[in-house]
């Protein structure tokens, strides 16, 4: 059994501000296998920008990661062990959780923003236990881990004094360990509600770029004036691996030529550089340390139709050579079709639906996904009249109740605006956040209006 | 779908003839003294008829000179050459006066509903201003009443509770649907539109552009839709120029140039929109290089640094305007041979397989 490389669980990264809290990531699972590309698809202010930040740690301080985790990596010794401590912790939180719902079922509720402060404190509980952080998990296992932690101590001592037999199992315990302190989590910042930080991960700085690298959106403006762009790729090389200037140089026309710039450009300044070609030297600045993960976030946005259209073709390349594992966040369906495997389209600050590319198109499940197809005006097939969705995105301050696509969905009823959907999953690999998903699914997915 | 031109009448609304304009380029104190100007040609030329109820759509890249061209036309900039006939009148030959008045007869809407819109003025004031500044309407009741009536066109119902809003209570795509209320609030005789829809989001994009549409049907008045996205482009217009440096490379119905696109960069900007499709096959865009510079334009045809087809004659005679078909014109000395398919392009180097076929090889047909 093998982890995905990058797997998201219930994330929450909310936003203060003056009004308030914006939700902007509410509850984001998401896994990305090794040498997969997963698209991320949604309009400005769904949260995906938001996402691709928190997996890089790079989240602004307003940002308040209020649940969830990002596991990175996990190696495939403790493969075996994690779902394990992972089912044991999480009966105990459930159990935990019905304690508490029960207690907060019989205080009396509370006037409009007149609660108490134990009823607010019993609502936070509930919600860290319905959006577990690492500690979470690890406070709900405190005892295996005392045990564990005894076990491999006592193991290690008798090891070196030579006991064949412990030696051979000591691997074992330091893996069911580390699956139960779950090690090799990459997000660990956590302010609460209150402001103060929870927990820090001290390896960090290693993990990114040399493990996840990003390239920013409008990518043409990320790069430094006054510096030549082959010195700002031999920067970064130099920030993170004891390489000298020669080699650190060779290594960016290396890079130069795998993204398809002269390599006699390598001196020249960002102004020099035409948009495509800052582009393709951040792909190249991103790739410089054969990062395990690569995020693009709106790759294309700011190109002109054929520069970007070359990017893309370029990308797919990079993607078939390196066998790269790559997370694509574009607001344009297409552009994503054209390289992902799999597309997750973001509404509110949710994942309302997941799927392979082709099921996105031909088996939607998700009256959102439906809007957005058909949305888009083609220069192939027949030309039709095109579907607008009715209204405008919602607030991530005050998003709708329930199901938050309910106030511009022509599918919605009575319990749409009452009961918050649960994932459906009709077959695995596609799920969609929508009470009806199981009879579109039925029907043979949604029509493209 | 609304037909294209349903209109008996095919007046000409606005003759553009050999229209130029050239900026002057800034340059340090020493090359001045050397006494060369070097000028940027962002409009090298061109003519077009915009026939009434029409929408027709400039389409190019960044830098190609579609936004200067709606300047020009709007007065906004002086050709530094040609002209510009609105109802078979000469702009450059209007009075202040008469320019005032012109104004009111050709409106814009521009890309950022953000920025075109004073966020400290209600959408009633925003909307009422131009009724104010050409003395129509002098009562407050009838300029209100027109303005409900605008705002309702532009699909902001019931306009009433719109009037006392500011731009920043509204959502991107009711701020562009008021900035095109105050567009049609004169009734105008032509609309120019600048990247109307390529600031909104997905979601709402479509909503603002079958309103554009509907207004045209309504009101009849032609517009002149620039945009890059030759598939807006396609949506919105009964006719496509492509421009590409200062120039109008092809001109035609807009079925015919997605059908039969026939100048060689055309078809490159067909080939590099994204299909809604995740099985379809990409072919490499066929096209070469980077876009030259405006100062330093390429000698002969201005696209031949960048074409597959080029041969000498490219390099020192300019391309002539070719008629391939009725009404469809392409600035290429080739065109009659690539319109008729005799002519393809060569196999790019490198072939783009679609994700679908890399994953699954078997699906591959």
């Amino acid at each position: 059994m093998t982890l995905p490389l990058l797997s998201v669980r219930k994330l929450k990264v909310h936003f203060k501000v003056r009004q308030g809290w914006v939700r902007a990531v509410d509850g984001v699972s998401l896994d990305v296998d090794e040498g997969e590309t997963v698209g991320l698809v949604g309009e400005s202010g769904c949260g995906k920008t938001t996402l691709a930040y928190a997996i890089t740690q790079l989240l602004p301080t307003n940002a308040h990661v209020l649940g969830g985790q990002i596991l990175f990596g996990g190696d495939d010794s403790t493969a075996r062990y994690r779902p394990e401590y992972w089912q044991l912790a999480e009966g105990r939180m459930q159990q935990e959780l019905a304690k508490l719902q029960a207690r907060l079922s019989q205080m009396p509720v509370p006037a409009e923003d007149g609660a108490s402060p134990e009823f607010r404190a019993l609502q936070d509980q509930i919600d860290e236990l319905m959006h577990p952080l690492t500690i979470t998990y690890r406070r709900f296992l405190a005892q295996e881990l005392e045990d564990l932690q005894r076990k491999v101590l006592d193991l290690t001592t008798r090891a070196q004094a030579g006991d064949a037999k412990s030696n051979r199992v000591l691997g074992a315990a330091t893996a069911r360990l580390k699956a139960a302190s779950q090690d090799g989590d990459l997000l660990a910042i956590t302010r609460l509600k209150d402001g103060s930080l929870r927990e820090y991960h001290p390896t960090l700085n290693a993990i990114r770029w040399k493990q996840v690298s990003l390239v920013f959106q409008g990518a043409m403006n990320a790069l430094n004036p006054v510096y030549t762009v082959g010195s700002q790729i031999v920067e970064a090389i130099q920030a993170h691996e004891e390489v000298d200037d020669e080699e650190a140089r060779k290594r960016v026309e290396e890079l130069y030529r795998l993204v398809g710039i002269p390599v006699d450009r390598i001196d020249n300044f960002p102004h020099e550089y035409s948009g495509g070609m800052k582009q393709r030297a951040m792909i190249a600045m991103a790739l410089a340390l054969n990062p395990r993960l690569v995020i693009m976030d709106e790759p294309t946005t700011a190109l002109d139709v054929i520069t970007a259209s070359k990017i893309m073709d370029e990308v797919l390349r990079l993607q078939r050579e390196l066998q790269m594992t790559l997370i694509i966040i574009s607001h344009d369906v297409s552009t994503v079709a054209k390289v992902a495997n799999r597309i997750c389209v973001m509404y509110a600050g949710e994942i309302v639906e997941e799927a392979s590319s082709r099921d996105t198109f031909y088996k939607t499940l998700h009256p959102y996904t439906q809007g957005l197809l058909g949305a888009f005006p083609s220069v192939t097939g027949e030309k039709r009249r095109l579907e607008a969705i009715p209204g405008s995105p919602p607030s991530l301050l005050t998003p709708p109740s329930a199901c938050r696509f309910h106030p511009r969905c022509k599918y919605a009823k009575d319990i749409c605006t009452t009961t918050a959907p649960p994932y459906v999953i009709p077959e695995p690999g596609h799920r969609a956040l929508c009470h009806f998903a199981q009879d579109f699914y039925a029907q043979g997915g949604l029509p493209r209006s | 779908m609304p037909s294209p031109s349903p209109l008996g009448e095919d007046g000409v609304v606005i003759h553009v003839t050999g229209l130029r304009k050239y900026f002057e380029l800034k340059r340090g104190f020493l090359s001045s003294l050397r006494g060369e100007t070097l000028y940027v040609r962002a409009v090298d030329g061109i003519d077009f008829d915009l026939k009434q109820g029409e929408i027709l759509a400039l389409v190019g890249e960044s830098g190609c000179g579609k936004t200067t061209t709606g300047r020009l036309i709007a007065r906004l900039e002086t050709p530094t050459e040609g002209s510009v006939l609105f109802e078979g009148v000469d702009l450059a030959s209007l009075t202040t006066r008469e320019l005032f008045r012109f104004r009111r007869d050709l409106q814009m809407i521009f890309q950022d509903p953000y920025e075109s819109l004073n966020p400290r003025h209600s959408i009633l004031r925003a909307v009422s201003e131009p009724l104010l500044i050409h003395g129509i309407a002098p009562t407050r009741e009838e300029r209100e009443e027109l303005v409900v009536q605008a705002l309702e066109d532009a699909g902001l119902r019931p306009g009433q509770d719109f009037m006392e809003r500011f731009p920043h209570e509204l959502s991107g795509g009711q701020r562009q649907r008021a900035a095109i209320a105050r567009a049609i609030v004169l009734n105008p005789k032509i609309i120019i539109a600048d990247e109307p829809v390529s600031m909104l989001d997905v979601s709402i994009r479509a909503g603002v552009m079958n309103l554009m549409l509907d207004l045209r049907d309504k009101y009849r008045m032609p517009y002149i839709f620039i945009t890059h996205d030759i598939a807006v482009a396609r949506y919105m217009s009964d006719r496509i120029a492509v421009m590409y440096l200062g120039r109008i490379v092809e001109e035609a119905s807009t079925e015919e140039v997605i059908s039969h696109p026939t100048h060689p960069y055309t078809r490159a900007l067909l080939s590099a929109v994204p299909v809604p499709d995740p099985a379809h096959k990409y072919s490499a865009v066929p096209i070469k290089g980077e876009l030259p510079s405006p100062i330093n334009l390429p000698s002969g045809c201005r696209y031949r640094t960048r074409c597959l087809f080029a041969k000498e004659i490219c390099a020192t005679v300019e391309p002539p305007r070719v008629e391939v078909a009725p009404g469809h014109i392409a600035e290429c000395h080739f065109s009659d041979d690539i319109f008729a398919g005799r002519l393809v392009e060569p196999p790019m180097a490198r072939l783009v397989p679609s994700p679908e076929t890399l994953s699954n090889p078997e699906t591959e047909s």
